[in-house]
């Protein structure tokens, strides 16, 4: 896969994920739902044939969220009155200027600091020794004293546990429930 | 998250570890091409793995590894008490956690403590990580001040300005007891953090036990366990204690170079990067003063968290040789 994409996502996508998914959540039917379209919007962004002509990243996602929850709503024939008028209220969100994608670059990198500081202690030791130690798995192992086995499991349960952050947590005004709710995440595993 | 993404997670982590055999090859294709959303949910996977990635560039994040612990150890340990110029930080920073790392192989150097109290002391900015006589270490913060007082009794250490953090050898013919103000902190091999701040003394265990007795004459000592905080006031008698884990490592976080915050707002955000420069960061609009926060910041990047925060809540920042302003000047 190419590694500019996977960086334009890293900057511009991952950061504003939550606030995405907060705006899909009023306009469709369920949370499978949302993470349908939060992946059909990743994968528009894997089709583009450059990201670098995307102007207004946020803009651009919010955008392409909304044509694909109106292709469902086309190929189901079935819609609310209520859906309706909220899928206009996407577009209004939508023209909002977007200042901070200017920092999400330099601020993200913090940001996912902060979501792997509030990990659960051993998994957060072996995410720390993996990805930002850069130590093998064995050698994790050998380091935490742990069995091999243990770090691979730590580490899929690290991502897993990054990756629902990622989903619920934003990094606007929301923060502070969000974060509730992600410490609640972290503790329930 | 979803059965879609959790799967995508694994076959990021794979893929990144190491090739594939033929079979999770073929596996990982026929997944791959019977849906674009597996299509979609593995480039965001792949997005996760690379910011977690990109972490590895900061520099002082860095030396926990075991490359850097392989290397001689006794070569780079220059620090000793009295120490007439700052050592750099970095350095004392890598230092630090390389020590740290290696359960604490110190060269130790005989320290001439004998005829007066040694004072231990660090300048705004400055971090120390002295080991002491008795194989204890400390880990001073910025802008501290300590003195020493080692008897044949007792180990004494009186925490005079700032913040410690204690690894403390086992002796049990001699305490080790730190004193702040009127509180006492006692231990017997464990590791402990002790800041003094204006109002009082606030007490950070990480390991094993410590007993806190303040001046009041009828208390008896209380003890705090691993991952316990307390903030004793000045003139309180009694010792409230707070289990919480997380945060006491939070609030340690300065042994590695970092500033981490957790939904906390931006004055005191603030007022912890002023703890560490001479520089100091002004909020100058009392509306964003609330604000909250999540993330982490190098704690010599001031000028940085400024610059993203006024990105970010869309308002100006003034950067001076005096201050780095934040918000609408007056």
């Amino acid at each position: 896969m190419d590694a500019d994409v996977v960086d334009w996502i890293t900057s511009n996508f991952l950061p504003f994920e939550a606030e995405l998914r907060q705006m899909l959540r009023r306009v469709c039917a369920s949370a499978e739902e949302i993470d349908d379209v939060v992946q059909e919007v990743y994968y528009k962004v894997l089709t583009l044939p450059s990201v670098e002509h995307v102007r207004e990243p946020k803009a651009f996602l919010v955008r392409t969220a909304k044509n694909l929850v109106m292709d469902r709503i086309r190929r189901d024939a079935i819609v609310s009155m209520e859906t309706m008028a909220n899928l206009d209220e996407l577009e209004i969100a939508d023209g909002a200027p977007s200042p901070e994608r200017v920092v999400l670059a330099r601020a993200e990198l913090n940001w996912v600091m902060g979501l792997i500081a509030n990990l659960p202690a051993r998994c957060k030791d072996v995410v720390h020794a993996r990805r930002i130690d850069g130590l093998s798995q064995q050698e994790t192992a050998t380091a935490l004293g742990l069995t091999e086995g243990i770090v691979e499991k730590e580490m899929y349960r690290g991502m897993q546990l990054i990756s629902a952050m990622i989903g619920k947590v934003g990094m606007g005004a929301g923060a502070k429930a969000a974060g509730r709710r992600q410490k609640r995440t972290a503790g329930e595993s | 998250m979803g059965t879609i993404d959790d799967a995508a997670l694994k076959w990021a982590l794979i893929h990144a570890d190491r090739a594939l055999t033929l079979e999770e090859g073929a596996e990982f294709d026929a997944w791959y091409a019977q849906d674009v959303r597996h299509k979609g949910a593995y480039l965001r996977a792949q997005g996760i793995h690379n910011a977690l990635s990109r972490a590895t560039v900061q520099e002082n994040l860095r030396p926990r590894g075991a490359a850097l612990a392989r290397q001689p150890v006794a070569a780079s340990l220059t620090l000793v008490a009295g120490n007439p110029r700052p050592p750099r930080r970095r350095a004392l920073l890598a230092l630090g956690a390389l020590a740290a790392g290696l359960g604490l192989v110190a060269l130790r150097l005989p320290l001439p403590w004998q005829a007066h109290d040694p004072i231990l002391e660090t300048a705004k900015g400055e971090f120390r990580k002295v080991p002491l006589a008795d194989h204890s270490v400390a880990s001073i913060n910025s802008g501290s001040r300590l003195a020493l007082r080692y008897t044949d009794q007792t180990r004494g250490i009186e925490l005079q300005r700032g913040e410690a953090w204690f690894e403390v050898a086992k002796d049990k013919t001699k305490p080790f007891v730190v004193e702040s103000g009127a509180v006492r902190v006692r231990a017997v091999g464990t590791a402990f953090g002790v800041r003094r701040e204006a109002g009082g003394t606030e007490i950070l265990v990480t390991e094993g036990v410590v007993a806190v007795s303040t001046g009041a004459a009828d208390g008896a000592p209380v003890h705090l366990k691993a991952g316990e905080r307390s903030f004793v006031a000045d003139g309180a008698a009694g010792v409230e204690v707070q289990h919480n884990p997380d945060e006491v490592a939070r609030r340690l976080a300065w042994r590695e170079g970092k500033i981490i915050f957790m939904n906390h707002t931006l004055r005191d955000a603030v007022a912890d990067f002023n703890r560490y420069s001479s520089r100091p960061i002004v909020i100058a609009d009392r509306a964003i003063e609330e604000r909250t926060l999540v993330g982490q910041y190098q704690i010599d990047a001031p000028e940085r968290f400024a610059r993203d925060i006024a990105a970010f809540l869309h308002v100006p920042v003034a950067v001076t040789a005096r201050e780095i302003r934040i918000g609408r000047s007056i």
